[in-house]
């Protein structure tokens, strides 16, 4: 659906945002991890067609989104990771508005549908008020409404869970999963367990570039056997390569990465996309 | 911790704005100009303009200074994002306030330092000299001016910061502080906001103290109980008290009030009715809401009121110093549409322009809109059309604001000025709001966006680039270059000076669009076209299109002012001046002839814009050599024509200096004569605004021959005076005699006498005046013929007339006064009786008047209210003819000015030329004597000593510098001195020696002139007043006239006062 291919991005002061990315997102959920200054949100801003590339190409059902970016627009639903509003509208009214930007009639039928999106991002009895004065969580919601204006065919969402509560974020990814399933969605966050669940397919950034890309399961399913758990650090001499430490119920965990047992204390643990996502970080690849 | 803060680290943070730089850096240069426009001539000439530069600082320049740079030291929180961040720090308000309103004050001191350094170092080019005392006199003026002024500004917008915690509103505070120390200023007449006029005296008398500036105890005397710096010491205390007051309120810093705002805003809630019709979701309808709704701009509106209505209610019947007239809307809506609309009007929809164009960005919608499939030139189309509508409201709303105060004076609103006017100036405030539009849409960078938008502001309206010597009027960006219309020429000319300069910029507005759209950035800080794709697009092609049709219609206009030689700067007259003193001063020692009868045909066209002269000029060899060679030389004016001399042969033709060297084939002997035919066709189009006497308009048209026709042989008057200007171009130094100790004349008056026969032909109902005896007057071709002739050589400096007017004729002695002017003459006019007495006086005390008629005509506004050329005069409609004395005045403008152009038949037109360095005394000194007997034989001693006290005032007024010496009267040729010094000089005089010597001392004077005698000087006056005052008067006419004690040590010395209350 979207291809994506060598893109290029170099701010004015040398820093390289993209470096050559070349990606392939089908219909449905895809994952977009990074560490802070991968690259991400240039990535997400250049695929909304708001941001020029230095190099590259990006065809979006056949058409060439750099030579005709409105023909990307008017099938685009875009959350950017932080976003206002305008202080004298209300939410429905902002809704209506961004509704006639996307080339929405203004008619009882936009309305209907706009009401229906506050139905469903739980905004309906708050549908008078400014957006300006709307919590973290309900502006979030706001945004999520206004980018599912028009039916979009592909939704492009940068932390969409950033300031939701557990229900909120629940509700959300249940609502994703039933949009995934006949438009493609972009989904960059940091939370890897949400990537994990709800996305078939994801790509590792860093550094501008693609580190790892594919289905969320195969690169799970490559770590099996090789991941390894013990309340103690390795020694420096060990092969076993560290991937993160975390504490359950007050206990240190070590997470190791290493082809074979690194010995005691060790134990085989079952991988994760975060034990991937922090292999890939660490510059390095399973065979 | 940030309690610990100090000055480095506020420096630190303030040296990497780039606002400061451009700012303190902008003004330097700003004040470095205007610095640059002062000439002093001397020591006394230099301080004042030091003075009056280092006032211009607080008055004009520091309000936007601090408004700019406020928000960097009060709000960078709350503009960054760092409110809640900077809220948590355990800052106290006292020590946050100490160190921002401490480096805010120091910095506003500092950059006033640089402007008082460039000042310094502007005047210092021509008068190293002084360097030193002006740095002692700017580091008093920093101290007891600038620098408290910066801590008022300082502390004053603390206060707004903190109460309000938005920039808009710190800019709104500087905006209407400035606007309220001009309007105070207009009342009290600081000279320089509002010449010397003082329109409410006791509110001057409480600027003494209350002034921030304390430009009004400066440039006034001071109290009689008090010195002036006493005043002025107690003046700041009194402002310091009050910002310690101000500032000691805050108890909350700004970073915390934004919170509090957005937990209380609620949309619509304030204006319901409003917010409903703008209700509608289209990106029109926001924003407008966004811009409308907006507080800045509601007050800006009520500001805007609150600037208008005063200075129409009190304004609108003014006519000139001591002088009202009944107004109507032309009178009304002058007071603002012209000067306040289009600087004002621009920078509101500036402020709108970054609203609207800044929208996404300001409120965080930028990325999500910016991705919508809304295409970029519809995002434009609604801002432009959104400025538009807020050009429509704001022009809308001045109107109302006029005819409300039009409706509480009870003065006659008419519809169709308030429409013709509004179709004027709605053009400019249309394409100001198209360009800020493709300002915005084009640059990524709101500062850079604004900083364009404030540059074309400031370079459209403001005197700037004709400062640098950019005189053509296409410097102005989005300037119409229109004029205030007057009751004689109206509105008409405006529609033709509109139109092409509105097409001009309407194809370069519109072009901007183009490619703004092309390039639109779309809210978002990121480049949305790449310049390639932008320029390969059919868009840009129709952008050229449109700039090459701008182009086009630009070189028409600059063909057209070209015609009418109205692109020749300052700059370059002087230039053409010095070159013709190099290479024709060697004409000086040659023999040439002069011209003894001048025989004109003027031909005024149908057009109203252009005039055919044939003129006939006999030439007489007076000298006794025989002259081989004549030179014919351009004039003042610049007009292009044909010269020939009967039997003489061109040998050069020297286009850039004008001149033309004919060689005699026979030599002129003494005696001889020859005739010069000289042929020419003036135009004058609209478009230059100037204040030449050459008018031609289908009202009005005047044709200042002796500005206008070939002059003969060298002239002394036409090269550089001014000493520096002299160097500048290499010319050796002048010296300039001045008439306290010039010697005899040896030419005679002859040479500048002619005789004078003109026939004028005008289209029907127009009428032509000339000088000389109207001789009869005859239609042919449906035009009018009028035929004018001297009885004998009068002055030759003619001027040709074409009005609308017939003539109505009053015996006034023997003589005849003649009045072109529209409307009843009453016997008792003011005009009419000035006129009358005057000839009457002066043809019987003085000399016989060189004529049989005197004609004065009304005329359009011509940078003077008053002009007198021999035997006509020029009286301004407005102050002549509309106007009356104000219920105080205590004598009548219009009787006095009357007078005083009267008088110039005698002193400036029988006595007073001849000798180039007598211009002064004898000529407008001597008429203003005229004025003070007239007023008194008319209306009685008190309208004398009114006329007395108000020139007084003016004099104190002009003197920013108390001087020990001043120049001999007879020879200063500062206005002040011409007209206010001499008035009180003569009513001294007249005083302590009655009129009897001074009238026998004129009469003894202008028999000597004579029709045919020698040029007088002043010397000659004070000699034989001298004698005719005998010994006691004596002391007086030489401290008066000849000595150089200050006039107020003068008056005293010889038992007068000021006030005229002798």
């Amino acid at each position: 659906m979207l291809e994506v291919r060598n893109l290029g991005k170099t701010y004015r002061g040398g820093v390289t945002a993209l470096d050559g990315i070349d990606l392939s997102i089908p219909v449905g959920m895809f994952g977009l991890l990074g560490p802070n200054g991968a690259g991400k949100s240039t990535l997400m801003r250049t695929l909304a067609a708001i941001q020029l590339l230095d190099c590259g190409t990006i065809m979006f059902d056949g058409v060439d989104v750099l030579a005709d970016p409105v023909a990307l627009r008017r099938r685009l639903g875009y959350l950017p990771q932080s976003f206002g509003a305008y202080p004298h509208a209300s939410c429905k009214t902002m809704l209506r508005h961004m509704a006639v930007l996307k080339g929405l009639p203004d008619d009882a039928a936009t309305v209907r549908r706009i009401e229906n999106l506050l139905d469903l991002t739980n905004l309906a009895a708050h549908a008078g008020r400014a957006v300006t004065t709307f919590s973290g969580g309900m502006r979030q919601r706001f945004g999520i409404a206004q980018a599912l204006l028009g039916d979009p065919a592909l939704l492009i969402l940068d932390e969409p869970t950033a300031g939701l509560d557990p229900e909120e974020r629940m509700r959300l990814y249940n609502l994703l999963s039933q949009l995934s399933g006949e438009r493609a969605v972009l989904l960059s966050t940091h939370i890897v367990d949400d990537v994990e669940q709800l996305c078939r397919e994801v790509a590792i950034m860093q550094g501008g570039k693609v580190v790892a890309r594919g289905a969320t399961a195969t690169l799970v399913q490559e770590l099996v056997g090789r991941i390894w758990e013990s309340p103690t650090a390795a020694s420096p001499k060990s092969p076993a390569m560290r991937l993160s430490t975390a504490f359950r119920s007050g206990t240190p965990v070590h997470r190791y990465f290493a082809d074979s047992h690194p010995g005691e204390p060790f134990v085989p643990a079952a991988p994760s996309l975060e034990d991937r996502y922090f292999l890939e970080l660490q510059g390095n690849r399973p065979c | 911790m940030l309690t610990r803060i100090d000055w480095h680290g506020e420096w630190l943070i303030a040296r990497w704005h780039p606002l400061v730089w451009i700012v303190a850096f902008g003004t330097i240069v700003l004040v470095a100009l205007a610095a640059g426009q002062e000439a002093p001539r001397n020591e006394r000439e230099l301080f004042e303009a030091l003075v009056r530069l280092n006032l211009f600082i607080p008055a004009f320049v520091l309000p936007f200074v601090a408004g700019a740079l406020a928000p960097v030291f009060y709000l960078r929180e709350v503009e960054h994002g760092m409110s809640d961040l900077f809220a948590a720090y355990p800052q106290t308000p006292r020590a946050w306030l100490a160190v921002r309103l401490g480096s805010c004050a120091a910095l506003l001191t500092g950059i006033c330092a640089g402007q008082q350094a460039a000042i310094v170092g502007m005047l210092a080019i021509d008068h190293p000299g002084q360097l030193g005392a002006m740095a002692l006199q700017a580091a008093s003026l920093l101290a007891l001016v600038h620098l408290p002024a910066c801590v008022i500004w300082a502390c004053v917008l603390a206060r707004v910061s903190c109460a309000t915690g938005k920039a808009s509103m710190v800019y709104l505070a500087a905006a209407f502080g400035w606007l309220t120390y001009v309007g105070l200023g207009t009342l009290t007449g600081t000279p320089l906001i509002a010449g010397s006029f003082v329109a409410w005296e006791p509110l001057r008398a409480a600027m003494m103290l209350a002034d921030p500036y304390a430009i009004t105890a400066i440039v006034s005397p001071a109290a009689p109980a008090h010195s002036r710096e006493i005043v002025i010491g107690l003046g700041r205390i009194a402002w310091l008290g009050m910002c310690y007051l101000l500032v000691r309120r805050i108890s909350e810093i700004p970073a915390l009030v934004p919170a509090r705002e957005n937990a209380s805003s609620r949309p619509g809630r304030r204006l319901p009715h409003l917010a409903a019709l703008l209700s509608a979701p289209g990106q029109l309808a926001l924003l407008l809401r966004w811009t409308v709704l907006d507080k800045f701009f509601l007050l800006a509106l009520a500001g805007w009121a609150f600037l208008v209505f005063p200075e129409v209610l009190t304004g609108m019947d003014y006519a000139e110093p001591l002088a009202v007239m009944v107004p109507d809307s032309r009178d009304a809506l002058n007071r603002v549409m012209w000067d306040l609309v289009p600087p004002m009007g621009a920078l509101l929809l500036l402020y709108a322009a970054d609203r609207t164009g800044r929208m996404g960005s300001a409120t965080g919608m930028a990325d999500l809109t910016a991705a919508a499939p809304y295409p970029s030139w519809r995002f434009l189309a609604a801002q432009l059309v959104c400025l538009w509508l807020v050009a429509l409201v704001l022009l809308s709303f001045t109107m109302l604001v006029v005819l409300v105060a039009q409706f509480i004076a009870q003065s006659p609103a008419e519809p169709r000025e308030y429409l013709e006017q509004g179709a004027q100036a709605l053009p400019g405030l249309l394409l100001g709001a198209t360009a800020f539009v493709a300002v915005h849409g084009a640059v990524r960078s709101r500062m850079a966006g604004n900083l364009i938008g404030f540059a074309l502001v400031v370079l459209g309206h403001s005197s700037l680039a004709p400062s640098m010597g950019l005189i053509h009027p296409l410097w102005k960006p989005l300037a119409m270059p229109l004029a205030m219309p007057d009751h004689v020429l109206g509105l008409g000319a405006n529609w033709a000076v509109l139109l092409p300069f509105a097409l001009f910029w309407a194809a370069i507005c519109t072009a901007g669009l183009v490619i703004a759209v092309r390039v639109h950035h779309r809210g978002v800080p990121y480049r949305q076209a790449s310049m390639r794709k932008a320029l390969l697009h059919p868009a840009a092609l129709a952008a050229v299109v449109l700039l090459a049709g701008g182009v086009w219609q630009g070189f028409a206009i600059h063909r057209t002012l070209m015609g009418d030689s109205a692109l020749i700067s300052a700059d370059e007259n002087a230039r053409r001046r010095a070159d013709y003193e190099r290479r024709y001063s060697h004409w000086q020692s040659r023999p040439q002839p002069h011209i003894a009868e001048v025989q004109s045909f003027v031909d005024f066209g149908d057009d109203g814009h252009s005039a055919d002269l044939r003129v006939a000029l006999q030439l007489v060899n007076r000298t006794n050599q025989p002259i081989e060679r004549i030179l014919v030389g351009r004039n003042l004016i610049d007009v292009t024509g044909k010269v020939a001399i009967a039997g003489a042969i061109s040998e050069f033709r020297d286009e850039s200096a004008g001149q033309t060297g004919f060689r005699l084939v026979q030599p002129m002997q003494p005696g001889d004569t020859r005739n010069l035919r000289f042929t020419a066709r003036i135009t004058r189009s609209v478009l230059a605004n100037s204040e030449s006497l050459l008018i031609l308009r289908p009202q009005f048209a005047s044709i200042p021959a002796f500005q206008v026709l070939p002059v003969i042989g060298f002239q002394r008057e036409f090269v550089l005076r001014d000493p520096a200007r002299r160097a500048r171009f290499g010319l050796p130094p002048m010296k300039i005699v001045p008439p306290s100790r010039l010697g005899t004349s040896e030419s005679g008056l002859a040479a500048h006498q002619a005789r004078f026969e003109t026939v004028i032909t005008v289209p029907r109902g127009r009428h032509g005046v000339a000088p000389g005896e109207f001789v009869r007057s005859w239609s042919e071709s449906g035009r009018s013929h009028f035929h004018f002739r001297t009885d004998r050589a009068i002055r030759n400096a003619p001027m040709f007339f074409a009005v609308s007017w017939a003539p109505r004729r009053w015996q006034a002695g023997a003589l005849k006064a003649e009045i072109h002017a529209p409307g009843p003459i009453a016997a008792d006019d003011p005009n009419l009786l000035g006129m009358r007495d005057t000839l009457v006086w002066l043809d019987r005390e003085v000399a016989p008047y060189p004529g049989k008629t005197l004609r004065l005509i009304a005329a359009p506004g011509i940078g003077s209210t008053g002009f007198a050329v021999p035997q006509a005069m020029l009286i301004s409609h407005r102050g002549g003819f509309r106007a009356d004395p104000a219920p105080d005045a205590g004598f009548d403008q219009a009787y006095r000015r009357a007078v005083h152009e009267t008088a110039h038949q005698w002193f400036g037109h029988l006595i007073g030329y001849g000798i180039p360095e007598e211009r002064a005394f004898l000529v407008e000194s001597l008429a203003k004597y005229a004025e003070l007997v007239m007023v008194e034989r008319r209306y009685g001693a008190k309208a004398m000593q009114a006329l007395v006290a108000w020139e007084a005032d003016r004099f104190a007024h002009a003197r920013l510098v108390p001087t020990e010496i001043s120049t001999p009267l007879i020879d200063a040729e500062d206005t002040e001195d011409m007209y206010s010094r001499a008035t009180l000089a003569f009513a001294c005089l007249r005083s302590r020696l009655g009129d009897g010597p001074i009238v026998s001392a004129l009469h003894e004077l202008a028999a000597k002139a004579g029709p045919v005698g020698r040029p007088v000087r002043s010397l000659d006056f004070v000699r034989v007043l001298r004698r005719a005052s005998g010994k006691a008067g004596e002391p007086a006419v030489d401290r008066l006239l000849l000595g150089n004690l200050p006039i107020e040590a003068a008056l005293t010395q010889s038992g007068c006062t000021m006030d005229g209350s002798y």
